[in-house]
């Protein structure tokens, strides 16, 4: 890499982390210092041969496709709704509406459908999540990495007009609606004992220790590494303190990564929940990771009389008091106020380091959701130097 | 600032070239012939986006230069020149003067510059935090150059909505003008 703001081939930095993560890691150089174009999309007819044979190993020959539709959402893969039928038994036909997400050169977060296949497929009944089909995860069936999960119906926001807000705008209906039953279900997937034969991409990782947030730090140092444009001392600041300060984990829990308001979908005459979503940043870690990004105050929302809603969702005491309630795990505000560190510095890292890269490569089919995206950087670099100076 | 801006532009025309324009009715000819105008125009800016500071320098340099022959060919024919526009002139001339004379560099000279200049203090930075010879001082330092950076930046993408304090920032043009290196604190 230079410091021309030019994108550049390989670097590798040696770091301990995960084998899978490693292994990505390496993937996403190697595409770099092969790729010398912009990234372009399979287009769909292509896709749905590949899709085809993909479905046929797994279904044998009596089925078919239908409807295959590009879908919007999301700064980091290309996702496609299709329908996928076979006949029944004693006449008739079954149709389930499927999604395939797929890998593009680069992304806003560069992540392991393998792994994402794994977490969902463990958490089937556990927290409400869609059904994982099947997964391709190094590309060799369609082209590129890819997950089939079922279709879930809902949607992650009241309707709203104008421009894009970090809050989703719950309001108190929905705000009544959905905090009780997603506060269980963050509560349940921290308290969750998760069987380490369901989930052979993780590497395990023991209680008693800090190996757990040490590999996150080195995750994500690395993907500074390797795909900042310019350097930002206050991003090497924080990673210095986040490794020197790393708090040892007490359970280790199935930390979901981006949990918040926006990754579930809900149904908007029930208020029922239907799925929680993206789950490609799942790892194995400490629960006040998720709680520390779902308290970000980027996501509080305000009603006219100044009551705040953590989350958009939540009173703060009354959540952390709850989550405590259900879970029976208890909420050591150290943890709390160092995640919040490394949360920031996370999202920094994304923002800041990777959304640039992959802009000026041209590695996505959505340069301009990514560049959009990008535009979060400020307030993610504000909010991490707003905590580091508190814990400094 | 995040992403350099002629890539911001590159991003755009990509969006309206290979989703938008494929995706219009081809018998709106209206709106056909708008979305091919915005692509073109979109195309020239990611071009002209990189040498816009180029281009307003030169332009100074070449009408300073052009009013002083005018003005020196009516002196010489003792042709007489209004008091207040002579003022004008010279003040004009008095301000572009440094600027052209000092030839500032291209605007990718400017921002090679940065990028080199923060790759050198983070490397210092490592070598002092690997260190621990320092007693927060330095870490004080990176914080508060980092306030005004990232205030900086909040403005350069408040119009995005991420920002929740957006509402009560200055515009970019009004920090530029009458906030100094510096001045800001939270």
């Amino acid at each position: 890499m230079t410091d021309t703001g030019r994108p550049t081939t390989a670097r590798a930095v040696a770091l301990p982390l995960d084998r899978r993560i490693d292994q990505m890691l390496v993937r996403k150089m190697r595409r770099r210092a092969e790729s010398t174009g912009p990234y372009r999309s399979q287009g769909l007819d292509d896709l749905a041969r590949r899709l085809d044979g993909f479905v046929r190993r797994r279904v044998g020959d009596a089925f078919s496709l239908r409807d295959l539709r590009p879908l919007a959402g999301g700064s980091s893969k290309e996702q496609v709704a299709f329908t996928l039928v076979t006949p029944l038994e004693y006449g008739g036909e079954e149709c389930r509406r499927l999604v395939l997400r797929l890998q593009p050169d680069e992304s806003f977060v560069e992540t392991d459908r393998l792994r994402e296949f794994q977490v969902i497929r463990s958490l089937a009944g556990v927290v409400p999540v869609p059904e994982a089909w099947a997964v391709d995860p190094d590309g060799s069936e369609l082209g590129q990495p890819g997950l089939v999960s079922a279709f879930v119906p809902g949607v992650t926001s009241p309707p709203r007009e104008g421009a894009y807000r970090s809050q989703q705008g719950f309001g108190e209906r929905y705000r009544t609606l959905l905090a009780p039953q997603f506060l269980a279900h963050a509560a349940t997937l921290a308290a969750h004992r998760w069987k380490a034969g369901q989930l052979p991409a993780f590497d395990p990782v023991a209680a008693g220790t800090n190996e757990a947030v040490l590999r996150s730090i080195h995750w994500w140092k690395r993907v500074w590494e390797e795909d900042t444009l310019a350097r930002n001392p206050l991003i090497t600041l924080a990673s210095h303190w986040l490794l020197d300060n790393a708090p040892v984990v007490d359970t280790v829990s199935i930390v979901h990564g981006d949990l918040r308001g926006g990754n579930f979908l809900f149904d908007p005459d029930t208020g029922v929940i239907n799925a929680i979503l993206d789950w490609e940043l799942a790892h194995l870690g400490d629960r006040h990771e998720d709680l520390a990004f779902l308290l970000n105050p980027l996501f509080l929302e305000a009603e006219p009389d100044g009551r705040e809603y953590v989350g958009g969702l939540f009173e703060r005491d009354v959540f952390l008091a709850e989550y405590e309630r259900l879970s029976g795990l208890p909420v050591d505000p150290v943890r709390l106020d160092y995640y919040a560190v490394f949360t920031n510095w996370r999202s920094a890292v994304m923002a800041t380091g990777t959304a640039p890269r992959c802009v000026v490569g041209r590695k996505t089919p959505q340069d301009i959701r990514v560049a959009w995206t990008a535009n979060s950087s400020a307030v993610a670099l504000h909010m991490l130097s707003r905590t580091l100076e508190e814990v400094l | 600032m995040p992403i350099p801006l002629p890539a911001v532009i590159q991003a755009c025309a990509r969006s309206v070239r290979e989703v938008l324009l494929p995706a219009l009715d081809p018998d709106d000819a209206p709106a056909q012939d708008q979305g091919r105008i915005l692509l073109a125009t979109l195309e020239m800016l990611t071009e002209q986006a990189t040498v816009l500071h180029d281009y307003v320098l030169r332009e100074i340099g070449e009408y300073a230069d052009l009013v002083a022959t005018i003005a020196g060919e009516l002196e010489e024919r003792r042709v007489p020149i209004e008091t207040a526009l002579a003022e004008e002139i010279s003040a004009c001339l008095e301000m572009a003067g440094p600027l052209v004379a000092h030839q500032p560099p291209p605007l990718s000279d400017l921002e090679e510059l940065g990028n080199h200049l923060k790759s050198v203090t983070d490397r210092l930075l490592s070598v002092a935090l690997a260190k621990r010879s320092t007693d927060g001082r330095v870490a004080e330092a990176v914080l508060a150059q980092a306030r005004q950076q990232i205030y900086r930046e909040r403005l350069w993408g408040a119009g995005s909505g991420f920002d929740p304090g957006a509402t009560t920032f200055p515009g970019l043009g009004e920090y530029f003008r009458n906030e100094p290196q510096g001045a800001w604190s939270e």
